[in-house]
């Protein structure tokens, strides 16, 4: 069971920091898009 | 007719504020035992003396108010709302002593600062200060983020009835676990995981960049925990942009948005529930609207052509935009390049994402994300009670941890807190009008103070008016305790002098 517990609280790090890396790869892809119009 | 108060309600109240302070007061071994470590005896002292000062102080109140009773829902909101101002007051005391700060009020100014998780800094000289110091500035950012009652209650207090109105008080409306004392336990072991992650990944950065191990960790335990209750505080003048180092940005921004997410919404991953994260509303909220500001602010800055690469644009624009939106408040600019280098429509999408903020109990301030979603489906709900057939049933849901029906009495809700928010930024900008500085200056500095989040345009200085100092104390105060708790305390003062 506390292995089981263990495992979920990793898996639930993994997620959030995922989803926060989410959030800058798009916003990365937003300023690629930008820059590339602007410089257009 | 109002009611005076009974003497009953006031030694409840002091009874209750003296064993918080008590409890806080015991932080302060702390920083003693890092400067008794390092040789620092000066800041050693200076601490001890705020320690027994704030000791004899609750001592005093707890003695002079005795009782046995448990808190109701109005003493709870007063204990929470005086408790935060006692805090503030007391915790500037070895901030005082240590001769880095010009006056009283200045580190009053930077305890305020500190334990509502904002980030504005009056420090003079803050690259010489001790470690003792540094540690308990960065400390008290951590203690506001998890809610300097509950710090008191869970660590210290034994548990009483009493514990869920002040939990309530501190802007914390979700129950994660059964109890008051169990949730405020758990929102520690989030944050002492995510602690010891943190620390140790700073900690290398900062060691690959070429500092030396003890400073390393110093800096990465400090910036985690600024960055983690999204406070903003650095132990160097530069902020973030001492470190000069993507590693260093990058981790501290995933730490950024870690700590603006919602601590029921971490229990409930970290308990195998995974896909909530892409469901829940405020992810998706906070999603969509750090995307929508972010644009804002790119278009404006490649208006000017500042940041002609795509990578400096990110790693700028995006650093500010994403600090500001969590309610951190950590730079990667000077204070002055926002009007020197960013022009207006950069800082109104700045301003836009400072003013809404991160999840609701999360350690950030302003709007938040929940309410933002609520007012958004609010408003869609209206839209199809105008354009479908009166005799229909529109019903509207959102889905947070669970599918709710999005109620009338919710969406008033937040609607009203909002609307205190937007007079709270209104007021602020004002008053930095009075002193001269522009309409747009004045509403970043104000939404920085009253959203808790530290981003400067250079207003905030040692320098600035005594009565601009005071204004945002209490922006500061009001805007982390969400303002029912202060108006109770408002309320309470009415009723001492003009009831019956």
């Amino acid at each position: 069971m506390k292995a089981r517990a263990a495992l979920n609280i990793i898996l639930g790090i993994a997620v959030e920091v995922l989803y926060a890396l989410c959030v800058m790869a798009l916003a990365f892809a937003i300023s690629l898009a930008l820059t590339a119009v602007f410089k257009k | 007719m109002i009611l005076r108060p009974h003497l009953e309600d006031i030694k409840n109240i002091g009874y209750y504020l003296g064993k918080v302070i008590i409890g806080l007061s015991l932080a302060m071994f702390l920083p003693v035992i890092l400067g008794l470590a390092l040789k620092e005896k000066g800041p050693s002292l200076d601490f001890l003396i705020s320690l027994q000062i704030s000791v004899i102080f609750g001592l005093l109140l707890t003695k002079l108010c005795f009782t046995e009773k448990d808190l109701n829902w109005m003493q709870g909101m007063i204990v929470v709302s005086l408790a935060w101002l006692a805090a503030m007051f007391l915790g500037a005391i070895p901030l005082y002593l240590s001769g880095h700060w010009k006056s009283y009020l200045d580190a009053c100014f930077d305890a305020m600062s500190g334990f509502s998780t904002t980030g504005l800094v009056l420090a003079q000289d803050l690259d010489h200060l001790s470690f003792a110091h540094n540690f308990w500035r960065h400390l008290i950012m951590f203690m506001g983020g998890q809610g300097i009652v509950i710090i008191a209650l869970s660590f210290f207090v034994k548990g009483f009835s009493g514990a869920f109105t002040m939990y309530v008080g501190e802007a914390r409306d979700e129950k994660i676990m059964p109890n008051v004392i169990s949730t405020a336990r758990f929102i520690w072991l989030v944050s002492i995981v995510y602690l010891i992650l943190g620390t140790l990944a700073l900690g290398a950065v900062g060691i690959l960049n070429g500092m030396r191990p003890l400073n390393a960790f110093f800096h990465g335990i400090c910036v985690f925990m600024a960055a983690f209750d999204t406070g903003g505080f650095t132990p160097q003048s530069q902020n973030i942009l001492y470190y000069h180092s993507l590693a260093y940005e990058a981790v501290t921004a995933v730490i950024m948005i870690l700590g603006a997410i919602n601590f029921k919404l971490h229990y409930h991953i970290w308990m195998g529930n995974r896909r909530e994260i892409i469901r829940n509303i405020e992810t998706a909220a906070l999603f969509i609207t750090i995307m929508i500001t972010f644009f804002i602010t790119a278009v404006g800055l490649q208006q000017l052509g500042i940041y002609p690469g795509a990578m400096l644009l990110f790693r700028k624009g995006f650093y500010q935009l994403i600090s500001g939106h969590t309610g951190t408040g950590y730079q990667t600019l000077y204070p002055a390049q926002f009007v020197t280098d960013w022009g207006n429509l950069p800082m109104v999408g700045v301003i836009l994402a400072m003013a809404l903020g991160g999840a609701v109990c999360s350690t950030t301030g302003a709007i938040k994300m929940l309410r933002v979603g609520i007012i958004f489906k609010a408003l869609i709900q209206d839209i199809k009670r105008i354009i479908l057939p009166e005799r229909a049933m529109v019903v509207q849901k959102f889905h947070h941890i669970k599918t709710l029906f999005l109620e009338d009495k919710v969406a008033r809700s937040a609607l009203l807190i909002t609307l205190a928010y937007l007079v709270l930024y209104g007021l602020g900008a004002i008053v930095g009008m009075l002193f001269g500085n522009s309409f747009l200056y004045s509403l970043f500095e104000s939404t920085s103070a009253a959203a808790n989040v530290g981003l400067s345009c250079g207003i905030t200085n040692a320098a600035m008016p005594a009565a601009l100092k005071v204004t945002y104390i209490i922006q500061m105060w009001a805007g982390r305790l969400e303002f029912m708790s202060v108006f109770t305390l408002l309320g309470f003062l009415v009723a001492a002098i003009k009831g019956k």
